[in-house]
């Protein structure tokens, strides 16, 4: 089975990702690391995406939802990232500990 | 398929998973940026190898011609120049860890002993299909995209830039 | 019969009005006390007199009155009726008391003249009339013995009159104190009598009814008993130290009590049992051998006295000797006859040693000199300045001394008569003796007193210029009282006992008194022949003791060389005579001491142990408390406070959760995710 790629390979590969995304969103504590990981998670389930609309419908609304999911992550990068600029002006630091303001 | 197909895929793939590794567990924030890169490269060849052709380079172009560089961006206006050792700590491994990985497993576990109802698709360009589709069926959300990237454009601009009031302080100049 | 009662009541009316005067710190003039105190005295001799009245003109053998009140005691074995009971005895005694006590008051009002406590004195003087009135009056021995305390309690109160002088305080104390060992003896005495012999009754009536019958040793032990607290209140050996330090009190006083009358209760008790003694024939004997003793060594002290009142002291310890000595030789009339004798003459010369000293002491104001006014060395030749009070003391020495006509002669005579016919030569000699040494002493005291005597003579002739510049109506008044009692010792003797032997008839007082002091008693008579023989020994006695005074002491310089050779032949006697041969050094060291140290042992113990107990116990109560506290800091509020720092700390713990982080929260969704999977998982399976 290992020599006929289908769906489920990439499910595992996207899987993998979307998990490394979520490792990463959970324990770094920079800030851009953090953005970093949640564009990991945009792109596992982007491949998803993809997967399923080749093996499973065969149209092309899978290919049309990832190309939005792209869309949408450069949005939310560029203004995440201007969110991480005004933080490092206020903060003069972006570590997570360091942004704690709404800690109890 | 030919066993060299699936080879590349295996490579693609290998290459995707160990790049995102990196981008979780470097230690410098620079190494996790370029390994960043790497995963979506490796996304990107994936893309192609299924044959989703403007999909894969549309992903070169924008994540990693423009997002990948934003990063890139904001991660040495954020550091001082001079910072070598730039710190990128990991913090709650204990707990983060088995419980990511527990769900990881869960995930493929449902990946893989769910009966996903596959039928094999010929590969074809895929652009003017695309381009139908999103003028045809998905035109609403075509139009409220390109708000949104309006709109993110100016909302990053007014986040980004300095406030009027707000003085500039000797140290941001450092 | 009630009115008796009031005998009582006006005198005890009487000190309740001057003893709120006392106590409220009013000042009236000075005759509103005297009034009050007189008054209340006329009223109690006149019902004396109406009650002696009544009393002649019964029956001899029904002569009695009795004024009940209330019954007394109601209790299990000891029913008393409380009531007064007036015969022939304590009639005798109602006249003396009332009659002698109302003229000592009278003096008094002259001597207290110039006191500054006037009220406290009456009151008490009073009181004092009316507990020796229940004393004498009372149906039992129970009404006796509440007298008897009473009269015990205003001698202190008297004789301790001016109490800022601490050595009059500690005199006064010293009488109670050996009165109330006396009064132990009493109350043993009674309480044997109800338990073993009256079978709970302690009425004179039947304590002589059942004590006639009765027979053996419980009876002579309680009698013995009642003469130990007889000898308490009488001064007979060895509880007569107290008498002569009482002569600290005022001179009416001493007269009043210490001379007429609380020293006779003791007679009067003996006198009132009579029948009972009759018939416990060791008893009697121990009461003869007890007032031949004392009457013998209370002379022989009282020769050698240096303070006029302290002669007059022993002097009574004497007479009560004499007494008691009559008592026991079986003539309890006799003893009476010589207690009304005693009662005029001793008052007699008590007040008019008052008065001597009441001159001296206003001779050493006018002379500018300050001394002891009652010592015998710094008087004499007083004859000129108080001619009145000289020959008071004249008749009273004489009465005191048995010379012939005189009161003190018959009564005398009767006891001596008695001893001799009864219990024989030696205690008769005994007592002889003592009547001997009683003239020499007195008539000592005379001629030192008023006799011219040359190193005294500036005294004497202050003493004239002083008395004559003095209120005349005080001395007035003294003198007069002095010359009445004079007057009654001169005429008493020959109207109440002249004796069987020379008239040929029962002495009138005797007969008087015969039904209550001799009921069911055979009395012995004495063969004249005996009587006469004592009659003439004890006046032999009498006229060499007053012969051999004279010779010593009435002129100064004639009797120099006789007092040399009695001073060389009896000089080291005079010391231990003058401290009662050292029987008060005797008292402190055998009871007094050893009392003190048991005190300071029982003291000793009581801050010892006691208190340690006490104190133990306050440490256990703390202890107690301290755990308690600590049971309450530590457990208590240590739970209250630990549950309080749990919940705090549990916050803060779980506070941790709330990172402020973003990717804890994304932590926890994955988590939740995990266990929604989880669920689901097993939920399906």
């Amino acid at each position: 089975m290992w020599h006929e790629i289908g769906l489920t390979h990439y499910l595992v590969v996207a899987a993998a990702l979307f998990v490394i995304g979520l490792y990463t969103v959970a324990t770094r504590r920079n800030l851009v690391a953090v953005l970093m990981g949640v564009e990991l998670i945009f792109n596992a389930a982007a491949l998803n995406f993809v997967a399923f609309s080749h093996w499973v419908e065969g149209a092309v609304g899978g290919q049309v939802f990832a190309l939005f999911v792209i869309v949408i992550a450069a949005t939310e990068a560029a203004v995440a990232l201007a969110i991480v600029l005004a933080i490092w002006r206020n903060f003069r630091s972006i570590d997570v500990a360091d942004t704690t303001e709404l800690r109890q | 398929m030919s066993p060299a197909a699936a080879v590349v895929f295996y490579a693609l793939a290998a290459a995707v998973v160990i790049s995102a590794l990196g981008v979780a567990l470097a230690r410098s924030i620079v190494t996790s940026a370029l390994s960043l890169l790497g995963t979506l490269g490796g996304v990107a060849g994936l893309y192609l190898w299924i044959g989703a052709d403007f999909l894969g380079i549309a992903q070169i172009l924008i994540y990693v011609g423009g997002v990948l560089v934003l990063v890139l961006f904001a991660i040495l206006m954020t550091h001082r120049i001079g910072d070598s050792r730039l710190t990128n700590l990991s913090a709650g491994v204990t707990v983060a860890a088995p419980s990511t990985i527990a769900l990881g497993a869960l995930l493929m576990k449902a990946a893989l002993k769910t009966p996903w109802p596959v039928t094999e698709a010929a590969a074809a360009p895929t652009t003017a299909r695309l381009g139908d589709a999103l003028l045809d069926e998905w035109l609403l959300p075509f139009e409220v995209a390109s708000l949104v990237l309006l709109l993110a454009l100016v909302g990053a601009m007014v986040i980004a830039r300095r406030a009027a009031h707000q003085k500039t302080r000797p140290a941001d100049v450092a | 019969m009630s009115f008796v009662w009031l005998a009582i009541l006006f005198p005890l009316v009487g000190a309740a009005l001057n003893g709120a005067l006392a106590v409220a710190g009013a000042k009236p003039p000075r005759w509103v006390h005297h009034a009050i105190a007189l008054a209340a005295m006329a009223g109690a001799a006149t019902v004396a007199i109406a009650a002696a009245v009544v009393l002649v003109q019964a029956p001899h053998e029904a002569r009695r009155l009795v004024a009940p009140a209330w019954a007394l005691l109601p209790g299990p074995g000891l029913r008393e009726p409380l009531a007064l009971v007036v015969d022939p005895l304590s009639a005798t005694l109602f006249l003396v008391i009332t009659v002698v006590g109302a003229l000592i008051h009278v003096y008094a009002t002259g001597y207290m003249a110039a006191d500054r406590a006037p009220a406290r004195f009456f009151a008490a003087l009073n009181l004092f009339v009316a507990a020796m009135l229940l004393l004498v009056l009372g149906s039992s021995l129970v009404t006796l013995f509440f007298g008897w305390e009473g009269v015990g309690l205003c001698s202190w109160l008297l004789i301790g009159f001016w109490y800022e002088e601490p050595a009059n305080a500690r005199a006064a104390m010293k009488a109670f104190v050996v009165n109330r060992i006396g009064d132990l003896g009493l109350l043993l005495g009674m309480a044997l009598l109800a338990w073993r012999v009256t079978g709970g009754a302690l009425s004179f009536d039947a304590v002589v009814a059942t004590g006639l019958h009765a027979d053996g040793g419980a009876l002579t032990a309680a009698l013995v008993l009642l003469v130990v607290g007889a000898a308490g209140k009488s001064a007979q050996l060895p509880l007569s130290i107290w008498l002569p330090d009482a002569m600290a009190g005022p001179t009416p006083v001493s007269a009043l009590i210490h001379a007429a009358t609380m020293v006779t209760a003791g007679v009067y008790l003996l006198a009132r049992l009579g029948p009972l003694y009759a018939r416990a024939p060791q008893a009697m004997l121990v009461v003869a051998i007890l007032g031949a003793a004392t009457a013998l060594w209370a002379a022989l002290a009282a020769t050698a006295q240096s303070d006029l009142k302290r002669v007059l002291a022993y002097s009574t310890i004497s007479q009560l000797g004499f007494m008691f000595l009559g008592a026991g030789a079986g003539a309890s009339e006799a003893a009476l006859f010589h207690v009304v004798t005693h009662a005029l003459f001793k008052a007699l010369l008590f007040l008019a040693a008052g008065v001597v000293i009441h001159a001296v002491h206003e001779a050493d104001h006018h002379a500018g000199e300050h001394g002891d006014p009652q010592a015998l060395a710094r008087m004499g030749g007083l004859a000129a300045a108080l001619p009145w009070t000289r020959r008071a003391y004249l008749v009273g020495c004489w009465a005191i001394a048995g010379m012939p006509w005189a009161a003190g002669f018959f009564s005398k005579d009767a006891i001596l008569g008695a001893t001799l016919a009864r219990h024989g030569w030696p205690l008769f000699l005994v007592a002889t003796g003592a009547a001997g040494l009683t003239s020499l002493y007195m008539f000592r005291s005379y001629y030192l007193v008023f006799r011219a005597r040359a190193p005294r003579a500036a005294l004497a002739a202050h003493a004239v210029e002083a008395l004559d510049k003095k209120d005349g109506a005080a001395m007035r008044r003294m003198v007069g009282v002095l010359v009445v009692l004079a007057g009654a010792v001169l005429v008493a003797g020959p109207l109440l006992g002249l004796p069987e032997a020379l008239t040929g008839r029962a002495p009138v007082l005797e007969h008087w008194l015969a039904p209550v002091t001799s009921a069911g008693v055979e009395r012995a008579a004495a063969p004249h022949a005996l009587e006469l023989v004592a009659m003439g020994l004890s006046l032999a006695a009498a006229v060499a003791g007053w012969a051999l005074a004279r010779a010593l002491w009435a002129d100064e310089a004639r009797g120099a060389a006789l007092r040399e050779t009695l001073a060389s032949a009896f000089g080291r006697f005079e010391a231990p005579a003058r401290d009662g041969f050292g029987l008060d050094a005797l008292a402190a060291r055998a009871v007094v001491a050893p009392y003190r140290r048991l005190s300071s042992l029982v003291a000793g113990f009581d801050r010892g142990v006691v208190d340690g107990i006490v104190a133990l116990v306050a440490m256990l109560a703390r202890g107690a408390a301290w755990l308690s506290g600590a049971i309450d800091r530590y457990v208590v509020d240590g739970a209250v406070n630990g549950v309080a720092r749990l919940v705090v700390a549990g916050g803060r713990r779980l506070r941790r959760a709330q990172t402020g982080r973003v990717n804890t929260y994304v932590l926890v969704v994955v988590l939740g995710v995990l266990l929604l999977g989880v669920l689901t998982t097993l939920g399906a399976r």
